[in-house]
C-alpha cells in the first residue's frame, strides 16, 4: 500500500539477504552476522533491521518459520534467492569490469 | 506526578524539529510520557541528558512488537509513546547509543507509507476546496440575487476558507516529508536538529485560526438550532419591526377565521426569527385576513388581505443598501409591469414602493436595517410609513441592549 517494489538492493539488504541464506535466523541475528563478516564496516541499526524485515517480508523475500519467545525466525524464499542471487552476479560484473578497466588504463603494471 | 502539557512549536512532520524540541525540553527536566492530538504530556524530573528519535509507524506495525521494542533496547533506546499513529517516539539518556537508522537509503523506505496517507490528504483536501470555492463563487456570480444568497450563507465563506487553510497545511505537509524521503534516498543522512523556533508564531496562529474556525462551524448549527423559534403573531412578545394587517386594512378588517395549526403555530399568522453571523436579526411575518367580498365595477371579488414582511438587521451595515437595492432590482425582475416610486421619509435612508394591480411592494433601509413588505389589500402602505420608522427604531433600541446576541423569547 503506497509501497514501491524493491528495484534497488542497498549494502544493508544486500547484507541481510546473506544472513539469511546462510540460515534461519532472526533480524538481531542478521545483524550480527553482517557485523560479523565485515569486521564492523557495516552495522546495521535497530530500525534498519526492522524496515529491511518489514519490507523483505511484505514482498515475499523472506517469510516467518517460527517464534522463539519474543524473537521471529525468518528464513529467505525462493524469490529471496533469486534477488541475492542477481545482486552478486551484478556485483561480480561490475568488479569484473573494474579488473578489466584497471589492466586497460595501466598495461604496463 | 503531575504532567505539564505543552503545545508542540511545530509540526510533527518537521521531524528533525520535533526531536530537536523534544531533546531541549528533556535538557530542562521535562520528559515526553505521552502525545495527544493536541497537546503533549511532559513529567518533570531531573534534567540529564535524553535524546530523542522519531520513527514512522507503519501498517504492518501499529505498535512496537515485544521483540522490537527488547532490540531497541538493547541498542539504547527505550519506547515512549505513539505520536498521533503516526510515529513512535523512542528515547536514549546514553550518549554513545546507536542511531537507529544506519542506511538513508532504508530510512527514506521507512516514509513510503506516510507520506502516500499525506499525499493522498492533501489531494483531497485540495480537492474539495475547489470544489466548495466553485460552488460558492458560482452561486454568487450566478444568481441574480447574490448579495441575499451571500447573506444566507453565513457559513459558507466560513467553510471554504477553513478547507483552504485545511488544504494548505495538508500540501505542506506533505511536501515537506516528500523532502525528507528524496534526501535520505539520496544518501543523505537525516538531521536531528532543526529549529522548532523559527515558524513558531506561524504555526501557532495558523492552528489557532483553523482551530476557532472548526469550533465556529460546529457550534454555529447548534445556536441556529436552539435560538430560532417560529410563534404565532399574537404569541410573539418582541417588538416586531412590521405594519399590522388591521392599521394596513381599517375598520373592515378581521383576521382569518380558521386557523390552520401547524405545530403549535398559526400557518397564516405567525412569526419566524432566525439569527446567523451576518444577519443577527432576520424575520419572516406572514399575516393574513379573511375574505372581504367587494365588488368592483368589473365584478371581481377582493383577495384575501394578506401581508409578507422580511427584515434583516445586518452586522456589516455596508450590505445594506446592495441587499435593499436587490431586492428592488428582483421585483422588477419578477413583475415587469410593477410601477416603481422612490419616496423620501426622514425615518429611512432609502425607502421605494412597487405597485402593481391589487398588489404592492415596499423596500426601506436605515442604517443596518433592510425590510421588503408585499401586500395584498385595499390598505396604503405609504400612509404608514411612520409607523413603520417607529418600528425600526423600536427594533433598534433592543439591538442596543442585546448587541448582535439572538433574540429570545
Amino acid at each position: 500500500m503506497g509501497e514501491k517494489r524493491i528495484e534497488i538492493v542497498t549494502e544493508s539488504m544486500f547484507y541481510t539477504l546473506m544472513a539469511f541464506l546462510a540460515g534461519e535466523c532472526s533480524g538481531v541475528e542478521a545483524a550480527a552476522f553482517a557485523e560479523q563478516l565485515t569486521d564492523g564496516r557495516v552495522h546495521l541499526g535497530a530500525a534498519t533491521i526492522y524496515t529491511i524485515l518489514g519490507r523483505f517480508e511484505s514482498e515475499g523475500v523472506i517469510q516467518e518459520v517460527r517464534r522463539e519467545g519474543r524473537r521471529r525466525i525468518y528464513t529467505l524464499t525462493d524469490k529471496g534467492r533469486q534477488m541475492y542471487e542477481k545482486e552478486r552476479l551484478r556485483m561480480e560484473a561490475c568488479l569484473a569490469d573494474a579488473e578489466k578497466a584497471k589492466r586497460l588504463l595501466s598495461p604496463f603494471e | 506526578m503531575r504532567n505539564v502539557y505543552k503545545l508542540p512549536p511545530c509540526s510533527i512532520y518537521d521531524v528533525a524539529a520535533m526531536e530537536a524540541w523534544l531533546t531541549d525540553l528533556a535538557a530542562d527536566g521535562l520528559y515526553l510520557n505521552h502525545a495527544g492530538s493536541s497537546l503533549f504530556a511532559f513529567s518533570r524530573q531531573t534534567a540529564s541528558y535524553s535524546c530523542y528519535r522519531l520513527e514512522p509507524v507503519t501498517d504492518l506495525c501499529k505498535e512496537p512488537t515485544p521483540d522490537m521494542q527488547e532490540d531497541y533496547d538493547n541498542a539504547g533506546w527505550s519506547f515512549v509513546c505513539v505520536l498521533q499513529k503516526t510515529f513512535f517516539v523512542w528515547r536514549s539518556i546514553r550518549l554513545d547509543a546507536d542511531e537507529l537508522h544506519s542506511d538513508p537509503v532504508i530510512h527514506s523506505i521507512a516514509y513510503e507509507q506516510i507520506i502516500s496517507r499525506l499525499r493522498k490528504n492533501a489531494v483531497c483536501t485540495a480537492a474539495l476546496a475547489l470544489v466548495l470555492l466553485s460552488m460558492f463563487v458560482c452561486g454568487l456570480l450566478l444568481s441574480p440575487r447574490p448579495v441575499t444568497i451571500f447573506l444566507a450563507n453565513a457559513s459558507m465563506p466560513l467553510l471554504v476558507i477553513f478547507q483552504l487553510m485545511s488544504s494548505i497545511r495538508a500540501l505542506q505537509q506533505f511536501l515537506r516529508l516528500n523532502r525528507l524521503k528524496r534526501s535520505l534516498a539520496d544518501g543523505v543522512p537525516a538531521l536531528h536538529q532543526g529549529d522548532y523556533k523559527k515558524g513558531l508564531l506561524l504555526h501557532r496562529t495558523a492552528g489557532f485560526c483553523i482551530g476557532l474556525l472548526a469550533l465556529f462551524l460546529i457550534l454555529m448549527p447548534l445556536c441556529l438550532f436552539a435560538k430560532n423559534w417560529k410563534k404565532s403573531v399574537p404569541d410573539v412578545t418582541v417588538c416586531l419591526p412590521y405594519v399590522p394587517l388591521p392599521q394596513l386594512e381599517g375598520e373592515d378588517f378581521s383576521w382569518h377565521k380558521v386557523p390552520y395549526i401547524q405545530n403549535g403555530v398559526d400557518a397564516c399568522n405567525n412569526a419566524e426569527y432566525a439569527w446567523s453571523p451576518l444577519v443577527p436579526v432576520h424575520y419572516e411575518i406572514y399575516q393574513q385576513g379573511e375574505v372581504q367580498s367587494v365588488w368592483h365595477s368589473n365584478g371581481t371579488v377582493a383577495t384575501v388581505p394578506s401581508a409578507y414582511t422580511e427584515y434583516f438587521r445586518l452586522s456589516l451595515p455596508c450590505l445594506a443598501l446592495p441587499l435593499y437595492e436587490e431586492q428592488l432590482k428582483n421585483a422588477v425582475r419578477l413583475d415587469a409591469g410593477a410601477v416603481v416610486t422612490e419616496l423620501s421619509h426622514p425615518g429611512f435612508d432609502r425607502i421605494a414602493l412597487a405597485c402593481s394591480q391589487g398588489f404592492t411592494q415596499l423596500f426601506a433601509c436605515r442604517g443596518r436595517q433592510v425590510i421588503q413588505i408585499k401586500y395584498w389589500g385595499y390598505g396604503r402602505l405609504s400612509d404608514h410609513l411612520d409607523l413603520l420608522a417607529d418600528a425600526f427604531v423600536r427594533e433598534m433600541e433592543h439591538s442596543l441592549f442585546v448587541f448582535t446576541y439572538p433574540v429570545s423569547q
